[in-house]
């Protein structure tokens, strides 16, 4: 027996497992690769998501969002490696989603049922689900639990799915554009409800989106993905003191060229320079840095990564 | 949670997904014939019939029943039960077309209106899924339409017994029924070996239905139909027609009804090639082929359900 095995069947405390589960990625990827003919939607990307997150994963469309989710969803097919809760989502699906839920970027709810008739399916399928708590979400909005759901509207369906998502004692919330089409007011809600409601430390959630500005502020980590790789990965506390933006005269341009800018821009006669683990002292010679919102770190980070360049 | 809880509640989701089809429809088609049936046996005063070369024109229903009760001496129960399998033929034909149009859109409809992704979102297996829509499809219309036809023949039958009642008849005749309730408790175990037999072709629908990008009709239809012409072109023979045919009625031809002698040798002689020709499949190596290859599209069409996404 080697002192490998040897240490291994040791007991282990209860507080160290627990605190060992606390920390270990709930979903980990080793050149996650997936290909359709001749497109490639994911490169071989490496990452690893830890419990109590909540990570965004950003990119245009085409980048690669949506084959990432699918994958990690076990909804396709996939090369490399990659495990959610340990286990293959490719092969043990219906196993791991009594661990995930997931909301996709279309009302995928039967219109042909009820939401009765909806929370009778999952109350019969979904070990997880608390029907109390499913009444109890919808008792608060205005969604009638007797009309078929192609009767509601899209933001009634998506309070409707969300109720049934809150009421699942999962581990793991992947959404996928999930308030694509909605109004403000109900893009709003749904994020508080989520985070007022839902997320705690023990839940992780991805969610990709387009409106990265509305779910900035819930975020604890970004990815950035562009042609199926990815080309940013940070906390977003990170982000802070990682990116820093200057706008000078035109004059400044050239000094500021020298300090290595991710992006450039101009406007009316000034220049704009986005950087990236800059020195902020010697930014601040030409001007004061400015914090950037997460669109903007997008938007810079896109058009500086040429195709085909990696992290 | 057990399984049986869930399997309960995917028999539950059938249902109601598959309640026009299985339910509606046939209720409607029932309610037709049942309502055509009464209506001609109201008109007979007005019309006038007679029963064979010989014996007065029959003016009043309570005069049909009498008349028929002669024809049929002694084998009432007989004359009954085949007029009562005749009145649920429509019923029992067009169930080939709800299995095959439920069948036809279980995997293909979720997969428009994309909801398969919410099943997908549920701790339910692919298998377990499909083998629902399966069930749901290929078995539960069969079951439906056999409880919505007795439920139809016993309306048929109390009105029946009403205007008999009103005419004076002896409506006793009219409840001579115990060889076709006979039949119909039988029907039930027969349709797991119809289930069987027709897998080849339910199968392949199923198999339609999960990979038909669009056009799930032609889909199903067109490569049979392709089949029989290629076949009848180039080998001017007709296997595959025959073979497609027999999965739906699987009598060899040679033993119809000839030669029969009243009521009673009529219905005694159908119900045994009826019940003959099914309860016979297990002997035949044809069944077992059959159920592999159904089973073969069922696996294929598993696996598409796999990797929809």
């Amino acid at each position: 027996m080697t002192r490998q095995a040897t240490a291994s069947s040791e007991p282990v405390a209860p507080a160290e497992a627990a605190a060992a589960d606390a920390t270990r990625p709930i979903v980990r990827a080793r050149g996650l690769a997936k290909q359709y003919g001749d497109f490639t939607a994911l490169d071989h990307v490496d990452f690893d998501v830890a419990p109590g997150r909540i990570l965004g994963v950003i990119g245009a469309n085409g980048a690669g969002k949506t084959t990432l989710l699918n994958a990690i969803l076990g909804l396709i097919p996939h090369e490399g490696e990659l495990t959610v809760f340990g286990r293959d989502p490719a092969r043990e699906r219906a196993a791991l989603m009594r661990d995930v839920c997931f909301i996709a970027d279309v009302a995928t709810l039967p219109k042909w049922m009820t939401a009765a008739q909806v929370f009778d399916y999952v109350e019969g399928v979904h070990p997880g689900f608390d029907r109390t708590v499913a009444l109890d979400f919808l008792s608060r909005t205005s969604v009638p639990l007797s009309k078929k759901i192609k009767k509601l509207s899209k933001g009634m369906t998506t309070q409707l799915h969300l109720s049934i998502v809150m009421a699942i004692d999962a581990r793991l919330l992947v959404l996928d554009e999930p308030t694509l089409g909605l109004d403000i007011l109900f893009r709003k809600q749904f994020y508080r409800s989520l985070l007022e409601e839902y997320f705690d430390d023990s839940r992780t959630i991805i969610v990709t989106t387009h409106q990265v500005e509305e779910i900035e502020h819930i975020l604890t980590d970004v990815m950035f993905i562009r042609d199926g790789r990815i080309v940013l990965e940070a906390e977003t506390e990170a982000l802070e003191t990682r990116f820093a933006q200057v706008s000078v005269d035109a004059c400044h341009a050239d000094a500021l060229r020298d300090l290595g800018p991710l992006y450039e821009s101009g406007s009316l006669g000034r220049k704009t320079f986005v950087f990236d683990g800059a020195d902020r002292a010697a930014l601040q010679r030409f001007a004061p840095p400015q914090r950037m919102s997460l669109a903007d770190i997008f938007v810079a980070t896109m058009q500086d990564a040429p195709k085909g360049d990696s992290q | 949670m057990s399984r049986l809880t869930k399997y309960a509640a995917l028999a539950r989701r059938e249902v109601q997904e598959t309640w026009t089809g299985s339910v509606i429809t046939p209720a409607l088609i029932m309610a037709v014939v049942v309502l055509v049936t009464v209506l001609a046996l109201s008109a007979v005063p007005q019309g006038g019939i007679s029963i064979g070369d010989e014996g007065p024109d029959i003016n009043s229903f309570a005069e049909l029943l009498d008349r028929v009760g002669q024809e049929a001496e002694g084998d009432e129960d007989k004359l009954m039960s085949t007029f009562l399998l005749g009145v649920s033929l429509p019923l029992a034909l067009a169930t080939y077309f709800i299995v095959f149009f439920t069948l036809l859109g279980s995997l293909y409809e979720d997969r428009r209106d994309r909801s398969f992704l919410f099943w997908k979102s549920m701790p339910v297996s692919d298998t377990e899924e499909v083998l629902a829509r399966f069930l749901g499809g290929a078995l539960l219309p069969f079951v439906t339409v056999n409880l919505v036809t007795l439920a139809g023949l016993l309306v048929l039958l109390v009105c029946a017994t009403v205007v008999g009642l009103a005419q004076g008849a002896n409506v006793g005749l009219l409840w001579q029924i115990g060889p076709y309730l006979q039949l119909w408790l039988l029907s039930f175990p027969l349709f797991v070996l119809m289930m069987l037999w027709m897998l080849p072709l339910t199968g392949w629908v199923l198999f339609a239905s999960s990979v038909a990008p669009r056009a799930p009709f032609a889909f199903a239809v067109l490569p049979p139909v392709l089949a029989m012409a290629i076949e009848g072109v180039v080998f001017n023979s007709g296997r595959v027609a025959e073979w497609l045919g027999r999965r739906i009625v699987p009598m060899a031809g040679d033993d119809g009804i000839d030669d029969v002698d009243g009521f009673g040798e009529f219905y005694d002689s159908l119900s045994a090639m009826m019940l003959g020709d099914w309860l016979d499949l297990p002997t035949m190596p044809e069944f077992y082929v059959s159920i592999l290859v159904g089973a073969a599209f069922i696996a294929l069409a598993i696996w598409r359900r796999r990797y929809t996404s």
